[in-house]
């Protein structure tokens, strides 16, 4: 999966959901807001950056076994939007590597 | 710290939250989606920025449409925010609560905040090219027919170049068949009048006559091409692949083919038109755009330079003769009914090459001869002579 990172060197402030962040979520999106966002498709991930560029600059894969947590298919208009549920105590940016940057 | 909003602090829009009312777009919560003001007024909101303690959002009004021209892909995600006649910013905090809305002009905004040129919420898999002409004064309601033209002739050309040259040379004269025509003589599915923008959809017509290999084949050459164009290196293609120890004529011909496609593409140096943005499935490009400007414009007319050094342009005067409808081909002769030139031409400059020839008037052309080729590729052809009434007159440079 593809997820969108700010730095080169990965870090766990790359892989926190919106609810630990301490955002205010509303209750009907508390789910997808306890996971993250992620993509199977690269070009996916890369469009995304386009349309936020805010997001960071760089694209990161990663292989999530299933020891990592749970991935459920959470697609906008077809995409490969996937949310992510990392178990916890996992070492969330530890699978990934930055493999795309602008 | 975020960076500091230059815009002046109002009280409308009134909101109590940014609760969605549709969310359009989601990553890592919503980042695309309206809200309804109690006015009942919608508003389309994007998520632009974010610290540890805010987030910050621009919001715009949702006036009738757009949010269906945004699902539809019909509009990028950049003009759907900066073309409304208002917006404003509104910071949010970890708790929920709102600053009140800061009117701006999107366009002082810092980089990075907004989409990027070109993106649009969903990646543009059915369109197959898509280019937007941009430039000063080419604005809805002013777009001059010569910016349509282009647009359409550059995109048709294009393809056309790349297929003939997908096909082989031994396929450059002549009359293309159904079957060619419809990769280059494309359906266009949009249009778009804030700049101009056309879309280019799939051939069209029944399966068994669409090569669709043929597409596959030309996608590489474009991508290459454009590849090429968006790099800063001054470098030019046939130096390129000379430096890989490539110098197989097969590379250069394909390179030449590629470069001659970009030239359709391109933006003139003079005129209305300044920047022509690419995208599309041919183009490699359904979730980006490539912009080729003026600057780019320079490099390919130095690659074509250097890619074709063999190339002679010729001005002639006579008479067409031996008009052959099949081949698209004529020959020029002189009063003295000598041959001048054999002139290859396209469909497009059917009608006014019959018309010199079934009229016997004599015409002034300009065609382009390159070494080796059998044929000189008219550019040109104007009734009347350059030199009255003394046909026959050649000056090539």
């Amino acid at each position: 999966v593809y997820r969108i990172v700010k730095a080169a060197e990965l870090e766990p402030s790359d892989f926190l959901s919106l609810q630990e962040m301490g955002r205010r979520v509303r209750a009907h999106l508390k789910c997808q807001a306890a996971g993250l966002s992620v993509y199977r498709d690269q070009r996916d991930a890369a469009l995304c950056r386009e349309k936020y560029p805010s997001l960071g600059k760089r694209i990161a894969q990663g292989i999530l076994e299933s020891e990592y947590g749970k991935l459920k298919p959470t697609p906008t208009d077809g995409n490969s939007h996937t949310t992510w549920w990392p178990y916890e105590g996992v070492v969330r940016e530890k699978p990934f590597k930055v493999v795309e940057e602008e | 710290m975020m960076w500091t909003v230059d815009g002046q602090e109002t009280d409308w829009p009134k909101l109590d939250s940014l609760e969605p009312e549709h969310v359009l777009d989601f990553y890592d919560g919503p980042r695309l989606f309206t809200v309804r003001t109690a006015e009942n007024v919608q508003l389309l909101v994007y998520h632009c920025d974010a610290d540890t303690e805010v987030d910050r959002f621009v919001l715009v009004p949702a006036r009738d449409g757009l949010v269906a021209e945004i699902k539809g892909n019909l509009i990028t995600l950049r003009e759907a925010l900066t073309s409304q006649p208002w917006a404003w910013i509104i910071d949010q905090a970890l708790d929920g609560m709102l600053s009140r809305p800061r009117i701006v002009d999107l366009h002082k905004l810092p980089d990075d905040v907004l989409p990027r040129e070109g993106a649009r919420l969903s990646a543009d898999t059915e369109v197959l090219l898509r280019l937007r002409m941009v430039g000063q004064g080419v604005e809805a309601g002013h777009i001059l027919a010569s910016v349509v033209k282009r647009a359409v002739d550059g995109a048709t050309d294009a393809i056309k170049t790349l297929v003939r040259h997908a096909l082989g040379a031994s396929e450059v004269a002549g009359r293309p068949s159904e079957v060619v025509r419809r990769y280059y003589d494309l359906p266009a599915v949009h249009f778009a009048f804030r700049s101009f923008e056309i879309a280019f959809g799939k051939p069209g017509g029944p399966a068994e006559l669409v090569d669709a290999d043929m597409l596959r084949r030309i996608r590489p050459l474009l991508v290459k091409g454009l590849s090429w164009a968006e790099q800063t290196s001054e470098l030019q293609p046939f130096i390129l692949f000379e430096e890989h120890g490539n110098s197989e004529i097969s590379t250069r011909l394909e390179w030449t083919a590629i470069i001659n496609a970009l030239a359709k593409l391109a933006p003139p140096q003079t005129g209305t038109v300044q920047e022509v943005e690419v995208s599309g499935v041919l183009a490699g490009l359904e979730y980006r755009v490539v912009r080729l400007t003026r600057h780019t414009a320079r490099r390919i007319s130095e690659a074509r330079k250097l890619l074709n050094p063999d190339v002679r342009l010729h001005t002639d005067t006579g008479y067409v003769r031996e008009f052959d409808k099949d081949k698209l081909t004529f020959f020029l002769r002189n009063v003295r009914a000598e041959t001048v030139r054999s002139v290859e031409f396209s469909e497009e400059q059917y009608d006014d090459v019959w018309a010199a020839f079934d009229t016997d008037r004599v015409v002034t052309i300009v065609s382009t001869e390159t070494a080796g080729a059998t044929h000189a590729e008219l550019v040109s052809i104007t009734f009347g002579s350059s030199e009255a009434e003394d046909s026959g007159v050649t000056e090539s440079e």
